[in-house]
């Protein structure tokens, strides 16, 4: 080992990176990263910032990899580029910065290609690399390999020389199988050198999976002693099956038949970190909770470390988890793509089906913990102290933003610490604002406001636009400038208070938890309800203070689901964040945060695939609180065209159960949709139980209910309807229109790719989307940002129907083939 | 006997795992469907056929449709009237009824073979039989028992009823 090599790895750990990967497509990096963490080395990616790598991995298309060469300063970092399309044009950078290419198909890529890109990175002389089944034109060949492709532990140990790391755990155990006495009886042998380890192996692998399946779901229950006792207990037995394994491949081995105990290597490998990252999972608790601790707990104040070093220990623990969970997953996907055993029994296979799924959502909120952490040091008012506004928005009467503002916080936050927590009604606020300020026309003439206060400045369905304007009030009616605006959705509170368990509110006498939080609501801001009434900044008011209490006093309450609570609310917008133009604003927008119109980009990485975004947005105009009854149902159907074109038809039905007062706190429901579209999208036609819908226009402001107008403007095409629904009926709106882009074919394939974005405070209802196309067209849904698997939907002839719940964006792919 | 057969087919995913659906009318010949005077015999049932396309679902239903009147329990009922029987389908798959009746092309190897299978079948039944495509809003009990079959991931279920 070199000094400056030990030195190198001894910083990259400090750091917490060593090796650096950017990738177009996270799906094809994922086997290079996945294979670097099983070298035992750290892996950090393009986004991590003040990192110092040793080695610089690139992955994408020929545009992607020049843009990184281009912006690279000077470093010494040693640098390799996978391509995948042509490579003329980057070839000066590449020599410029020294940067290896190699080239290689668009698919994704398996251990063998990885082995191979990295054998050529730390040993070839050559700078360019060819791997492409298909090549169009001639290229320099590799070298021929100093190491054999398939040699998984060669390659493996090259590298771990090469970075210099200490070798994984599972080698030296695999020696083990030396220390089995060499000299016994035949029969003894037999049953010891192969019976005895099988079926030890076998109980290993039962017993562990068992206790590590029963240890996650300790964890989702949020019992972290129980589940980490479960996790110990669980690699134990991991150990035990690897060791039996050892013994047990060292004839297939010895034999030359390394492949055929591949499988079973695989099935150990993915336990053991599924043992270890369940393990690691109590740091991850303890590390929170401390940090939590260090953040709103009084008792904590001036005693022990700083807020900065508790989150950036936590930020640690939560990446080492992370990378135990992404290794398993790689594995465990492999695992069942080739239905290794145990997985080649269907029942098992469901099992193991379940398990990647289990997995998945634990990296995803892992994730989400991740990108909280990173907010962490922007907003925690370290430079300067920060005041934010926080609007507590009542679901219960809809609004574009998440609910209608009855009551607001001003929380002053410095040195990584809550420090002032004020709460508002929101009227009391209003009553300050001096001067007019002309509402939008839904709020003028259906809200029938004359001025725009506040408390409905949330009318814009992007909260990039309703949270400035809440700042803006805020600011005009108390004088105090905010630094951010936060919303908060009731659902989240809801969340909150099954976190925390029941709340007793001593002023109403009364005990509030989760299961009855939006009943007590309904009734507690219905009696005596009237516009300054202060019953309602009271009951909410009662509430959060309680919550905030229990929150800061409370070490008992489980930090995992705490978590878990506000993946879950950012997730389905019930908490959403605006930080003016600053650069905290662009790291929320990036995580899909802030609420934004539309919230993502579609179509990455495929210039000819049609994006086709949609938002429906729904506010209460009845004043009441209907929308705790009321239940809405929606289609989206896609129609497309031999030539390209297609046409969208959206089919919202409502079912109004509530009877008004005095019975409850509904009544007969006005709605006023906002529907944001495409720019292109043209030629709407809009019916309202079957019937077509007056238009309002600036010549005939007078059309009845129900009635569409066009809002668009320069920079957002979008329409609105207003629809009555009656206490006790239903109805049903259908909005239809056509985009102006075709579909456009390269090679007779064609991508289309559609989002649907969840309203913010708005409840999960069922959704259905249906495509339609010509019969001789194929299609299937395939990648994208989302997460729908392509058996999730059905397909008929000319058609695919998926039927899910919108709990969240929903973002799905369409490959179309003649 | 008459037999008026509605089935279908679908996938989740193309190809993923399959199911089809098949809702089979019996009634006397020179009586329609659902007669005020004697009710007729249905037998429906879903069943899932492993991983496949959708197009194949469509076909593999037919087939099992025409396997389900083949069977003993219907030829017994109808062994008087062998020489007399009509089968009447219904599918909401143009492109099987094209093919079906001999309008479209066959390209499909998989689909070829099972459109064999289905013309042996039809030649072992007798009778005339027509194909006929309708919309997905008349073909809905099919449709039910196809996603019935997908939804409780039965590898086999079958269930019959009588009305």
């Amino acid at each position: 080992m070199s000094p400056h090599t030990a030195h190198a790895v001894n910083e990259a750990h400090a750091d917490g990176a060593l090796a650096r990967v950017d990738a177009q497509d996270e799906s094809l990096a994922a086997p290079i990263r996945e294979f670097l963490s099983s070298q035992g080395c750290v892996v950090t990616s393009r986004e991590q910032a003040g990192v110092t790598p040793q080695y610089h991995i690139m992955v994408g298309s020929s545009d992607f990899v020049k843009e990184i060469l281009f912006s690279l300063r000077e470093s010494t970092e040693k640098r390799i580029a996978i391509v995948w399309d042509s490579i003329p044009d980057i070839g000066p950078v590449a020599t410029r910065t020294r940067t290896k290419i190699v080239r290689v198909d668009a698919r994704p890529f398996t251990t063998a290609d990885v082995e191979s890109f990295f054998t050529f990175f730390f040993t070839s002389r050559e700078m360019l690399l060819d791997v492409r089944v298909h090549r169009d034109e001639p290229v320099v060949e590799p070298l021929p390999r100093v190491l054999s492709s398939g040699d998984e532990e060669r390659v493996g140990g090259l590298i771990r020389e090469i970075f210099d790391v200490a070798p994984v755990e599972e080698k030296p155990k695999r020696r083990t199988a030396h220390r089995v006495p060499l000299v016994v009886g035949l029969i003894a042998g037999i049953f010891c050198m192969v019976l005895f380890p099988l079926v030890w192996f076998a109980a290993g692998i039962g017993i562990s999976a068992g206790l590590l399946g029963y240890s996650a779901s300790q964890w989702k229950a949020g019992k972290t002693d129980r589940a980490v006792w479960l996790a110990t207990a669980g690699f134990y037995w991991v150990k035990q099956a690897e060791w039996a394994l050892g013994i047990v491949s060292l004839p297939a081995r010895t034999a030359g038949l390394g492949d055929a105990v591949r499988g079973p290597e695989r099935l150990v490998s993915f336990l053991s970190d599924v043992g270890l990252g369940l393990g690691r999972l109590k740091d991850v608790a303890d590390d929170a909770k401390l940090a939590a601790s260090t953040l709103l707990r009084a008792d904590a104040a001036g005693a022990g470390e700083s807020a900065a070093v508790a989150i950036g220990r936590l930020r640690t623990s939560v990446g080492a988890v992370q990378n135990h969970f992404s290794l398993a997953s790689a594995q465990l996907g492999i695992l069942l793509r080739d239905r290794t055993f145990p997985f080649s029994v269907n029942s098992l296979y469901s099992l193991g089906e379940k398990g990647e799924k289990a997995i998945r959502g634990g990296r995803k909120n892992l994730s989400f913990a991740e990108q909280l952490l990173a907010l962490y040091p922007l907003v925690g008012g370290f430079r300067t102290k920060q005041v934010y506004l926080i609007l507590l928005q009542n679901s219960m009467e809809l609004r574009p933003g998440g609910g209608f503002i009855g009551s607001i916080m001003q929380v002053t936050v410095e040195d990584g610490k809550m420090i002032e927590m004020n709460l508002q009604d929101v009227y009391a606020i209003d009553g300050q604002l001096k001067g007019h300020v002309d509402p939008p026309v839904g709020v003028k003439e259906l809200l029938a406001q004359e001025h725009w206060y506040l408390r409905d400045s949330n009318w814009d369905p992007d909260f990039r636009v309703s949270g400035e304007r809440a700042r803006w009030f805020y600011e005009k009616e108390t004088g105090v400038a905010v630094d951010g605006v936060i919303a908060v959705s009731l659902p989240f509170l809801t969340d909150l208070l099954s976190v925390t368990g029941p709340l007793t509110l001593s002023d109403y006498d009364d005990r509030i938890t989760a299961d009855n939080f939006f009943g007590k609501a309904v009734f507690y801001t219905q009696s005596e309800f009237f516009p300054g009434s202060t019953q309602k900044k009271d009951f909410l008011g009662s509430v959060t203070s309680a919550l905030f209490e229990v929150l800061m006093r409370d070490r008992k309450v489980s930090t995992p689901l705490l978590f878990r609570a506000a993946a879950s609310a950012l997730e389905r917008r019930n908490l959403q964040f605006y930080f003016g133009g600053s650069e905290t604003e662009r790291l929320v927008e990036r995580f899909g945060w802030a609420g934004s119109v539309f919230a993502q980009e579609g179509c990455l990485s495929v210039p000819t695939c049609v994006f086709d975004p949609l938002l429906v947005s729904e506010a209460n105009v009845s004043v009441n609180k209907a929308n705790a009854f009321v239940t809405r149902a929606r289609t989206r159907t896609v129609e497309f065209k031999e030539d390209g074109s297609f046409v969208e038809t959206l089919l919202i039905t409502w079912r109004n159960p509530s009877g008004g007062p005095p019975r409850d706190a509904g009544g007969s429901y006005r709605a006023y949709m906002q529907l944001v579209v495409p720019q292109d999208a043209v030629g709407f036609d809009v019916l309202v139980d079957g019937k077509p819908a007056g238009i309002r226009t600036s010549k005939n402001r007078s059309a009845p209910v129900p009635y569409w107008e066009s809002l668009s403007r320069d920079d957002r095409n979008s329409i609105a309807v207003a629809v009555d629904i009656p206490a006790g009926g239903q109805a049903q709106l259908s909005v239809s229109y056509r985009r102006g882009t075709l579909l456009a074919w390269d090679s007779q394939v064609a991508w289309y790719e559609l989002t649907e974005q969840k309203q913010a405070g708005a409840a999960d209802e069922p959704w259905q989307l249906v495509i339609r196309y010509p019969i001789f067209w194929q299609a299937d849904a395939s990648g994208g940002n989302g997460t729908v698997p392509q058996e999730s939907f059905l397909a008929k002839e000319a058609q695919l129907t998926y039927n899910s719940t919108l709990s969240a964006d929903q973002d799905i792919r369409i490959r179309f083939v003649k | 006997m008459k037999f008026m057969i509605h089935t279908d087919g679908g996938a989740r995913g193309n190809p993923g795992p399959a199911a089809v659906g098949v809702v089979i009318e019996i009634c006397q010949l020179n009586q329609l469907p659902n007669p005020t005077n004697k009710k007729p015999v249905i037998i429906e049932f879903g069943k899932r056929i492993g991983e496949t396309t959708n197009n194949v679902a469509e076909y593999t239903a037919v087939r099992e449709a025409l396997k389900e009147v083949k069977s003993q329990k219907i030829k017994g009922k109808s062994e008087d009237q062998k020489t007399k029987i009509e089968i009447h389908f219904c599918l909401d798959s143009m492109l099987v009824v094209n093919q079906l009746n001999g309008i479209f092309k066959v390209k499909d190897a998989k689909l070829r073979e099972l459109l064999v299978q289905v013309k042996i079948l039809e030649s072992e039944i007798g009778g005339t039989i027509t194909y006929q495509y309708v919309p997905r809003e008349q073909n809905r009990r099919a449709d039910y028992f196809v996603n019935h079959a997908l939804d409780t991931l039965m590898s086999s279920s079958q269930s019959n009823s009588r009305v």
